[in-house]
């Protein structure tokens, strides 16, 4: 079965009514409205979605211990089978060391649903011990569609609010298409669909519980905001990626407003709530709440594993991390890290929350928790990607950039998921329709300088011409392309068998740092010119 | 497709959706990449010959359809058509450069099928190759059953058979089959006179019949796409052994002419759906269901936005003066269209929830009647366009 790669459709269009055909091909689609140019694109979305689905997944045909798919399906049969309080809980009948459940308590409940659906059309599947390493045509079938479902549930309806709230912000800025071109590029997302429906996991839902959590606070429902939020953090506790923008764009507003105090205790009550809620199976004792933070924290691990590009596993080119520091002590220096990179970024929404500079305060966040944090997956990616996508009106060169190094830093996963068909078929996707004529890509090539002090605008002038050198770009892009072609043809010298994998992550681990750069100095610019309208309105 | 279009004078943004349509067309799609066959690039040749003769330019467009038979006979269904609309549009000019020009288009058919055939005839394979390409061994029907004329006619068949055995009367069951070849003498028939494959070709030629007039007395390059079309909507609809993925045959041509008028848009908004539906059981294994009726939707969802976008008020209206007349579809249409999903949820959900595994046919029976009414409508509406225009 093969994936279509051509395509030639988000067309964008001015939407003036009268001139309408003349000046703009895509005017067509988004002429009815911002809903049914959604439709339209959400239903392509949702046919190349089941299109990667037909690929091979992770771990196919590979025991004994097989991948992410197998581990699903085991936590479908574990939390079918067994009572609550067994999920987290070593026993007789849940070996931990067989893909035992490390997610909240959230991905539990979500797989005992699925595993429902499961159990209804293909017992086997599900039964308990005997389903280990159980591959069906069906099986397959009704898990990819679980991941379609979840999408199709939450991730999709999270973006068209995202959308709304969105449009309504930048009112009077931009076309009508642009929308179209955005609901594009967040739906369309590679990255997102390759993990999801080919490799085998549910980001689809936390994601999109996220998105829906931006959404809300931009609109100013801040107490729905912090609900939907530790939802996502109860799905995947990688979401606390975003936590500290979360928390400081939340504080910042609760700053400002009347009673403070009151504002900030009804947030930690709604968070309270939230995960007592949550967590009340586990609430009984304190062990069973320690089993289950234990599984969610896995230290053991190391500090990195597999060759992921963040600054641990880069910089252990040079200085053997692990040989030189105890796990403690590197749990400390990743935490401290973390929390210094991340804090500027925090720091500028509690003293200047604004709209923008929270979705660019997403971004930088979860940027550091990747590039410091500890037990960093190349799958968590996705995390600042996420943020980048919503911002794409703003940032379009960026995302080009970025999405085909997140694309690239996961390409060794992909290649041993069998997947390479896809990425390339995707990756042309993505090109295409961020190409599309008359698209947003084509118009705002500088960076928007939103303020007038002169010395910021150098400043970012100048990371910005680094960022975006011509030669710089192309160079690099040369040699992801070489690249490529070298790992799917070559070997690897015998002495150093991750070579390809070591230099792979070195060119994107030096990109993702030079854009947290870049995207620090934009979200710190931003508050620059706010203060200097403060000013102004002071003055006048 | 740019040299019809700009020939009928439509603007770009019309021949954009002409492109989106036909490229996009789902049948096309799930015939050719899913399916497997290579009809995208046969349908890009008669496209490229229609083309030629909408310009005017008669002897390229004859001689791509004669390479064109070479590769698929199946396109000699409008062999006719074509053969009228060349003598009469081409071969003028009174009776010797007539006759010359004639000769001509004459010795570069002949040039083509004796590059294509020659070979085999210097091998003596040539009845064999013969036999292969007409297997008129097969019978009326292919084991799924296009949505063509004789669907009706077998119903109704079995239809007599079943009230007649009610009455008393000693009906023997048919030792034929449908979809087995011709056994000696026997019909597969139980009351109504036997088809034969010389049946089929006359009743193909007769409702050939009032389109070759009208080409004969008014050949206008204009309208050789609808006359084309024409001719393979009545080959599939009387033809012998009919695969259902001959309608695309003749809904690709009819996209092209999709943007010419309301009229023509609403027709074949329907048409592609009909027949993309109709190509639903070729698809049968469960992993491609959520494909095939995504695209279908999509295909669906992006027609009707194109369509209201060029027919809507504020904009043919400017050109002719008042004429506010939106994109919409009748009532019946709609109904039939709901008729579509009803079809469908009940041959994939109520058939197997309440008969388990008996009558298996029952839901292919079913999708085969049902588009055959809506490809029925088509044909008689494409009659009275053809009349009416010419």
């Amino acid at each position: 079965m093969k994936k279509k790669g051509e395509m030639k459709k988000v067309k964008k269009v001015k939407d003036k009514v009268n001139d309408g055909q003349d000046d703009d091909p895509w005017w067509w689609l988004v002429q009815e409205g911002i809903r049914p140019s959604f439709l339209c694109i959400s239903l392509f979305a949702l046919l190349v979605r089941v299109a990667v689905g037909l690929h091979p997944y992770s771990g196919a045909r590979t025991p004994p211990k097989f991948g992410d798919y197998e581990a699903q399906r085991h936590w479908m049969e574990i939390t079918l089978n067994l009572p609550p309080k067994d999920w987290y809980r070593n026993s007789s009948v849940n070996d931990l060391s067989y893909w035992g459940l490390d997610y909240p308590p959230l991905t539990a409940y979500q797989s005992y649903v699925h595993g429902v659906f499961l159990k209804t059309f293909d017992p086997d599947s599900v039964a308990l011990f005997t389903s280990r390493g159980y591959e069906s045509y069906l099986g397959k079938l009704l898990m990819r569609w679980t991941v379609l479902s979840s999408d199709v549930l939450i991730f999709f309806p999270a973006v068209l609010y995202f959308v709304l709230v969105y449009r309504s912000m930048r009112f009077g800025m931009g076309q009508n298409s642009d929308v179209a071109w955005h609901i594009a590029m967040i739906l369309l997302n590679p990255c997102l669909i390759l993990i999801d429906h080919g490799h085998f996991q549910y980001n689809c839902i936390s994601l999109g519980l996220t998105i829906a959590a931006i959404a809300a606070a931009l609109s100013r429902k801040d107490l729905v905001a912090s609900v939907l939020y530790c939802l996502a953090l109860n799905h995947k506790q990688m979401s606390a990626y975003f936590a500290p923008a979360f928390f400081g764009y939340l504080l910042g507003k609760c700053l400002r407003k009347k009673n403070p105090l009151l504002e900030v205790t009804k947030l930690g009550l709604m968070v309270i709530g939230t995960f007592a809620v949550v967590w009340w199976p586990y609430l009984q004792s304190k062990d069973a709440a320690l089993a289950v933070l234990s599984r969610l924290a896995p230290f053991e691990r190391g500090i990195y594993e597999d060759y992921v590009a963040n600054f641990w596993c880069t910089s252990s080119v040079l200085v053997k991390w692990k040989k030189l520091y105890s796990t403690q002590s590197l749990r400390i220096f990743s935490l401290a890290s973390t929390l210094i990179t991340c804090l500027p970024s925090m720091v500028q929404q509690i003293l200047a929350p604004s709209s923008k500079g929270f979705l660019y305060a997403l971004l930088n966040t979860s940027f550091s928790f990747y590039l410091f944090s500890f037990q960093v997956h190349e799958k968590s990616i996705l995390l600042p990607l996420l943020p980048l996508t919503l911002l794409a009106l703003e940032e379009s060169r960026s995302i080009l950039w970025l999405t085909h190094f997140a694309m690239f830093s996961m390409f060794p996963l992909l290649h041993r998921d069998k997947l390479v068909l896809a990425y390339m078929a995707l990756y042309a996707l993505f090109i295409l329709v961020y190409f599309a004529p008359c698209g947003p890509s084509g118009r705002c090539h500088g960076t928007k300088t939103l303020d007038n002090t002169q010395k910021t605008k150098r400043s970012v002038d100048f990371i910005t011409s680094i960022t975006f050198h011509p030669l710089l770009m192309g160079f690099l892009g040369l040699c992801s392309l070489i690249l490529h072609v070298i790992y799917l043809t070559m070997h690897p010298p015998n002495k150093y068998p991750f070579l390809f994998e070591a230099v792979i992550m070195l060119i994107c681990f030096s990109q993702f740092v030079l854009f947290t750069f870049y995207f620090n100095s934009k979200q710190w610019m931003l508050s620059k010119h706010l203060t200097s309208k403060d000013k102004q309105k002071k003055l006048i | 497709m740019r040299r019809i279009n700009s020939s009928s004078g439509i603007s770009e943004a019309e021949f954009d959706m002409v492109i989106l349509l036909v490229i996009w067309s789902p049948g096309l799609l799930i015939v050719d990449h899913l399916h497997f066959q290579y009809n995208g690039f046969l349908f890009g040749w008669l496209l490229l010959s229609l083309s030629f003769l909408a310009q005017g330019r008669d002897v390229m467009g004859g001689f791509l359809f004669a390479v064109l038979l070479c590769f698929k006979h199946l396109f000699a269904v409008a062999a006719p058509v074509y053969f009228v609309y060349l003598l009469r549009h081409y071969c003028r000019g009174g009776l010797v450069r007539g006759f010359a020009r004639l000769s001509v288009m004459g010795a570069i058919v002949v040039a083509v099928f004796a590059a294509a055939y020659g070979p085999f005839v210097y091998h003596g394979q040539i009845q064999q190759v013969i036999r292969r390409m007409f297997p008129f061994g097969r019978g009326l029907c292919h084991a799924y059953w296009a949505p063509n004329f004789w669907v009706f006619y077998i119903m109704l068949d079995k239809g007599i058979a079943f009230l007649l055995r009610k009455f008393g009367f000693n009906i023997p069951a048919p030792v034929a089959s449908f979809t087995g070849g011709l056994v000696g003498d026997a019909s597969p028939f139980a009351i109504l006179p036997r088809v034969t494959p010389l049946t089929t070709f006359i009743m193909v030629l007769l409702a050939l019949s009032p389109c070759l007039f009208r080409t004969w007395k008014d050949p206008r390059p204009r309208l050789i796409v609808r006359s084309v079309a024409y001719a393979y909507t009545c080959g599939f609809l009387f033809g012998w052994h009919v695969h259902e993925k001959a309608s695309l045959h003749f809904s690709i041509p009819l996209a092209i002419v999709a943007v010419e008028s309301l009229e023509d848009a609403k027709h074949y908004f329907l048409l592609s759906i009909v027949s993309c539906y109709s190509l639903f059981p070729l698809l049968y294994e469960a992993q491609e269901y959520p494909i095939k009726v995504l695209l279908l939707l999509l295909h669906t969802i992006l027609m009707w936005f194109s369509f209201s976008a060029q027919y809507s008020g504020s904009l043919r209206g400017d050109k002719e003066g008042g004429e506010k007349q939106g994109f919409e579809v009748g009532w019946v249409t709609k109904s039939y269209l709901m008729g579509v999903v009803v079809v469908e949820i009940w041959g994939q959900f109520l058939h197997p929830y309440l008969f388990g595994d008996k009558l298996p046919f029952v839901p292919l029976m079913l999708i085969s009647m049902y588009c055959a009414i809506g490809i029925l409508y088509s044909w008689i509406w494409q009659l009275k366009s053809i009349l009416i225009s010419f």
